[in-house]
Parts: C-alpha cells; structure tokens; sequence
C-alpha cells in the first residue's frame, strides 16, 4: 500500500478510529490512578484495559468500518476488490490498537504494573514481557476477525456491536464455566485478568491465535458477497 | 391536532420500526442460545435448578430469579439497539422533515423514548412470558400471573427506562460505536462486577439497574451483589432510577432544542 | 466498444423480477437507456458495472464476459460509473478524493495522476473549492466530483445513472454538454427518466419496462413511432375527450391548450403536430399499457 493509500484509507476512517483505542488507555490510566490514591493495586484493573477492553473496542470499530462505507457502490465497481481494501482496513486498525497496547504495556512494565500471568512468570524478564503481549494480542486477533465475519454475515452495525458484547458479556460472567468446560477452553478469550492461575494459558493464547484466523478467513470469503454489502449499507 | 396525539402516533410508529428490525430477532435469538448453552450446560449451578425445576423453590423466589435473569444479559441488546435511533434521523434526514411538521420536540422524543424501548424490548418480554407460563404449568400456582407481573414493573422496567434514556440522549453528542461500547463496560462495571475487589463500583448501590435492590427489598430475593435491603431501599432504588432517567430525558430536550437554535 | 446482453435475468429474494430476459446490443457512442421507475435500469447498470450477478443470461462488453469474475475486474479496469446515490467521503475534500479513486483505480503514477485530477477539477468547474471536505458541498457540486471520478481512468465504457437528477438547469445544461464531448470512440450509457437529457446527447436509445426492452433504435425512430399521434387541443376550459394521455397543459388565458397523445379526442377541436421524443416515449408507453390490458387468443 503507498504512502498516499495509507493516508486516505485514515483520513476517510475517520479521526475518530484512530483517537477511541487512545482514549480507552488513558481512561484506564486514570481510573487506575484514583485505584493507586485509594490504595487498590491498579494492576489487573489495567491489564484488564488491554486484555478485555481494547480488543472489544478494536471489533467494534472495524465492524462500523466494513458495514458503513458511504461509497460502497463506487467501491464495488473498481477493479481493486473491496474485499482486500477491507482487508487492508482491518489491518490498519489492528496494527494501530497494536502499537497502543504495545506502548501501554512498556508503560507499564517500566512502572513495575505489569501483571504476568502464572505461567510465565519463572520465565526470564525480557521472556516474560514477549509472552505476556499474547494476553492482549490473542484477544485483540480474536476480536478483529469475529468483527470482520459478523459485520460480512449481517451488514448491519448494530446486530455485530451486540453480539460482540453479548461473547464479550458472557466469557467475563462464566468464566469459570468457561475454564472447567474442555471443549470452551480454546475460546476463553480473558484468561489473563480473569484466571491468571490456569496451567493452559499458552495453549490458550495460540489456539485463540488459529481460531482467530480461521475467522478472519470466513470473513474474507463472506465479502465476496458484494450484493449484500450494498444492500446492507441502506438498511435501518 | 393535539400534542398527546401526536405523542402517540410517535410512539406507535416508533415500536414498529423497531420491532421490524431483523437484527433485533436475530441477536436476541443468537443471544439466548449462547446463553441457553452456558445455562443448561452448567447443570450443577443453582441457576439451573432454578429455571428447570422452579418447583422446587418459593414461587416468589422462581419469578423474581426470572425477572432478573432477563435483566441481567439481555438489557446489553436493548441499550445498544436503542443508540443509534436519534443518529438514524440525521443519517437518513428525516430530521428535518420532522422539524418542519407542527410536532413539537418534546412529544417527538418522548414518543420515539418509548416507542423504540417498548419495541427493543419486546422479545425479551416474549421470553419472560414464556418463562412464566413454564412455572404456571410446573407450579399450578395462578398466583404466578400477579407476581410476575409485579417482579417485572418492579425489578427490570426501572433499570429498562434507566438505560433506554442514557442509550437515546448519549449518541446526541457522542459517536455511536463509542456509546455502545462504554456502555457494555458500563454495564459490567456498574451491575456486574462484585464490589469485594477493592474497586469502587456501583454493582451495590441504590443505582443499580439489575433491580437487585428491589428483589431484596419487595421480595427477598437475593438475585445481585445486593444482599440485604429494605421496602424503602427498594422504593428509592426505582425513584432514584426513574428520577435520572427523567432529568436525562430532560437534559436531552434542551441539547436537542438548543442544537436546533444553532443550526 | 460493443455491449450484448442476452437473455439477462435478474431475479430478488421475494420473486421480484428485475430484468426479464432482457436482450439489448449497445453500440459506441452516447445511448440513451429511459423508462419509468422501477423498469430495472439500475440493476442492469449495476450488473454492468460489476456489482451484481445476474440469475442467468450472458454478457459481453467488447471482448470480456461479463458474467466470470475475470471478465467483471478486467470490464472494472475500462469502466467509469456514476451511480444514481452517490456516496462519497465526507471528510476529504474533492481533491483528495479524486486522488484516492485514482490509487483505487490502478493509477499509481503519483505525478500523473494528481495532473489527471488537476484536470478534471478543471473540467467540472471544481478547482476553486478542490481544498474544501466534501460534506461542504451541494448536491450538485457532488455531482460535479462523481463525474470526475467516473472519468479518472479515461473509461472506455461510462455509465451514468441518472446523472442530472436534481441539478438546476444550468448544472444539467452543463453536464448534457460534457456527456456529449464524451461520445465517439467511448461507450456512454446514460440512464434516465428525463428525457431531454437525452433528446439532446443521444443518438441511439433503448426503452426498458417492467424488467425488458419494449423499443431500441435511434431518436428519430422514437420520434417517428408518435408521428400522426400527437394533436395540440384547444378548448373553452373543459378537458378533451378520448382515448389518449394529456402530455402538456397550457392556460391561455380564455381558452386552454392541450397538448395529447393518442387518437383523435371526441371532444374539442384537435390540430396533428409533430412529435418530439417526449411524445415517442408516452406513446410506446401508451402501447405498452395497451398490450398488456389485451386479452390473450
């Protein structure tokens, strides 16, 4: 993608892609702050801010990205297929919340916060920070890629945010049922924050990794449906 | 022609554009099977025994558990589908259409407050219903119909109206997406998130919208973080709920006047 | 550039049949495509254009097939298109806009390509408000940018649909002129229900009703069609009688003007005029209408 390309496909998303990830971090680092003049280790809370708000924040954003193209019917009739213009859009966010978190958890590994999770943490300190990025990354992937599926199933806004909240609300409610259940352990999305004692949290990371791009796949394959995506552009 | 006419006409038309939305059905529906499978498939859980075999405990007990088992995921569909409905009339410009028209502000909104929150709610009213006539059919107990009733006005309409009046008047000067997604934290934070962890939340104050404070206090039915309150705790709980429900509403009358005297 | 189309169907969900074997040839050349609401002209110009696949039939633009997804993008590479809702991007301004089409549309030479938009601003009176975000402008200036859009990569094959929809008359006098500079080698398909736009570009045109082709050949057919049809009427007030369809009414103060296609009225006194294109067009319909209302032998 050229320089020129990048800095379109930004300025048609919209300032607003770009600022939500930034305020989701500061807002945390400031609740995080009154925790610490409350004297209640902030730690968790704000892993808690990369692992199980950031991701949901980055789904949402790139399902009101694939669904509400103003030029959607121009968009089809060019011979660059939407599809990887979507694709390419999807990247621009994820790697955007990436550097985010990436520079939020240096933050706080220099400010000694950095919450790591058991099973890493007899590994080396530079070992430790590298492994523990998959707490945020893993469901961050996830959550971009079940964005993209939803938002090329339905063509509707809405109907992704709220079943994007609803997997949201139900892994953090039952996350024990989630941890006992086998067959759910590959898709407990918030290990990290929620259970950070579980003895499969790397299997779970990477399995979430694979299941992550099996979805981003769907995604990918569901957007050849260029009658929907116009249909679904004009609905509600 | 009269305002409260017009009120009403709102308000019906309201309901059906929102009842028509396929994607209120289909998230309600995908909604409950998740929840279905997490529910039925934690067969050891006191949720369970409660919803298969309501038999099996107080009558009050099985109707208020219902009443909040509805309000507590289910609410997260209602708040986000009700966002994007004063967006939805900038977007499509019926806005100015509709400032032409002799309706004034104030039965518009109002009508368009309840109409889509009665239509957003609407299958999860079908649910609840279900869920009683099951307890009817296992308790015989006819006592069911008032009680349920009451759970419901009690229990979940407050935090309903509570949440549909912050979901309409926060997209007024906020980005939708932005909305619903602090209001999923919200949700979470302020009814979810147990208050023993040392932070601060509003899962156990008068504020809450699960309606814990109204199952305890009317019903003694500890459905919540709220383990113990009184008639007037529950009484206060509603008030409070509706009061701030009623000045946002209030709030969003003068932004939306005061946004039209700009243009 | 040639364009046949045989047998296209294009079927929705509910049965609703959008194009019923529609068999249409498009030469070079400016071609005019009317008909009334809901003929189906939008969705063969989308399926032209690519973005929809028609339930069955064949089509070939120049020497592609339209209907593999290989004949579509290479069809994408020569295609301008100018769609009747034109959506753009509110918080570029026209330039950048322009610009991000152009990358879009495979011009990747920078240097080139923001001299092909400089161009184009210059061409659809832009360039003074080319720095201005597009959520500033009026219908009509948009209007203005998606035709510069659709003529960024030099397009082979232009379709605009319903372009001068909204326009006041010198915008629309505007773009006819413009549309008519890009005829010749280029195939220019215009769609409208405005029939002088195309009265004054096109000199071949196609009717479409109902999903199908009820006429197509030139101008001066379509005119010759009404010839002995179209009667001016003059009465005290009171409307004529008969079997025809009231085009133009005109009040002359005592006595009213009407201007009708049709037989001859049983009442008032009418006078055989020539037809224009207007005329042409109510009088196929009028056909039509009657066609359909026959009895089956």
């Amino acid at each position: 993608m050229s320089f020129d390309r990048l800095r379109y496909e930004l300025l048609l998303m919209g300032r607003r892609v770009l600022w939500t990830p930034v305020l989701v971090m500061v807002c945390f680092g400031l609740f995080a702050g009154l925790l610490a003049y409350l004297k209640v280790n902030p730690n968790r809370f704000l892993l808690a801010g990369l692992e199980m708000f950031l991701p949901l924040a980055a789904g949402i954003i790139i399902a009101t990205v694939v669904t509400q193209d103003p030029a959607i019917e121009l968009q089809l009739t060019l011979p660059k297929l939407y599809r990887m213009t979507t694709l390419r859009r999807l990247i621009l966010i994820v790697c955007w919340s990436t550097c985010i978190a990436f520079a939020s958890s240096g933050i706080l590994s220099l400010l000694n916060l950095w919450y790591a999770p058991q099973q890493v943490q007899s590994w080396a300190i530079v070992l430790q920070f590298f492994a523990g990025q998959l707490a945020w990354l893993s469901p961050l992937l996830w959550f971009a890629a079940i964005g993209l599926c939803l938002a090329a199933l339905t063509h509707n806004t809405t109907a992704v945010t709220t079943l994007l909240s609803g997997i949201w609300l139900l892994e953090t409610i039952f996350s024990g049922y989630f941890v006992s259940t086998n067959w759910l352990q590959p898709i407990f999305l918030f290990p990290t924050t929620l259970t950070p004692s579980i003895d499969f949290w790397l299997a779970n990371r990477i399995e979430l990794l694979v299941t992550a791009l099996v979805f981003l796949l769907a995604g990918y394959l569901l957007l050849r449906n260029t009658e929907g995506l116009l249909k679904g552009s004009s609905e509600e | 022609m009269s305002q409260l006419a017009i009120f009403s006409g709102v308000m019906r038309y309201e309901y059906r554009m929102q009842i028509r939305r396929r994607s209120l059905w289909i998230t309600y529906a995908v909604f409950m099977l998740l929840l279905g499978a997490i529910l039925f498939g934690n067969d050891s859980s006191t949720i369970y025994k409660i919803i298969v075999h309501p038999g099996a405990v107080p009558l009050s007990e099985a109707v208020v558990y219902w009443a909040t088992i509805i309000n507590y995921h289910l609410p997260i569909v209602v708040g986000i589908m009700i966002a994007d409905r004063l967006p939805r009339d900038r977007r499509t410009k019926v806005q100015e259409l509709l400032t032409t028209t002799p309706a004034t502000l104030s039965a518009r909104v109002l009508g368009k407050y309840l109409g889509s929150m009665l239509g957003a709610i609407s299958p999860l009213v079908l649910v609840y219903i279900g869920s009683i006539v099951y307890i009817l059919y296992q308790t015989h107990n006819i006592m069911a119909i008032p009680l349920a009733i009451a759970a419901f006005a009690t229990v979940a309409l407050p935090g309903l109206l509570f949440i549909c009046a912050f979901s309409l008047a926060c997209t007024s000067v906020m980005w939708v997406p932005l909305y619903q997604f602090l209001f999923v934290g919200y949700w979470f934070w302020g009814n979810l998130f147990p208050p023993n962890r040392g932070i601060p939340t509003l899962s156990n104050t008068l504020l809450l919208p699960l309606g814990g404070n109204a199952a305890m206090g009317f019903f003694g039915v500890q459905s919540s973080n709220i383990d113990h309150a009184t008639v007037m705790q529950g009484v206060a709980s509603i008030v409070l709920l509706l009061g701030i429900a009623t000045l946002v509403m209030v709030a969003l009358l003068y932004l939306l006047k005061w946004q039209q005297a700009r243009q | 550039m040639h364009i046949y189309v045989h047998q296209l169907n294009k079927v929705y969900r509910g049965d609703v049949h959008a194009l019923n074997n529609l068999e249409l040839v498009i030469p070079s050349g400016m071609f005019g495509l009317l008909g009334p609401n809901g003929a189906g002209k939008t969705t063969f110009m989308r399926i032209l254009a690519g973005i929809m696949q028609p339930t069955s039939g064949t089509l070939h633009v120049g020497d592609y097939e339209g209907n593999t997804e290989k004949g579509r993008i290479a069809i994408k590479r020569f295609l301008g298109y100018l769609p009747q809702d034109l959506g753009v991007y509110p918080d570029l301004s026209a330039r950048e806009f322009l610009d991000y089409m152009g990358i879009l549309k495979g011009l990747e030479d920078r240097t080139m390509r923001r001299r092909r938009v400089e161009h184009l601003l210059e061409v659809v009176a832009l360039s003074n408000v080319a720095n201005r975000k597009l959520k500033t402008f009026s219908g009509g200036m948009k209007r203005r940018v998606g035709i510069a859009q659709a003529l960024l990569n030099d397009p082979q094959l232009l379709i605009v649909d319903e372009p001068t929809a909204g326009l006041d008359p010198e915008e629309r006098i505007r773009f006819r002129n413009l549309l008519s500079e890009l005829g010749g080698d280029r195939t220019v398909l215009l769609s409208t229900h405005i029939v002088e736009d195309i009265a004054q570009t096109c000199q071949n045109l196609a009717i479409m009703k109902s999903g199908c082709v009820i006429f197509q050949g030139t101008v001066a057919e379509m005119v010759h069609e009404a010839r002995g049809k179209v009667w001016m009427v003059t009465t005290q007030g009171l409307k004529p009688e008969g079997n025809f369809t009231v085009v133009s009414t005109m009040n002359m103060g005592t006595t009213v003007q009407y201007r009708i296609v049709g037989d001859y009225p049983t009442r008032g006194e009418a006078v055989l005029i020539e037809p224009n294109l207007e005329d042409g067009y109510v009088w196929l319909m009028r056909e039509q209408h009657l066609f359909q209302r026959m009895p089956v032998a």
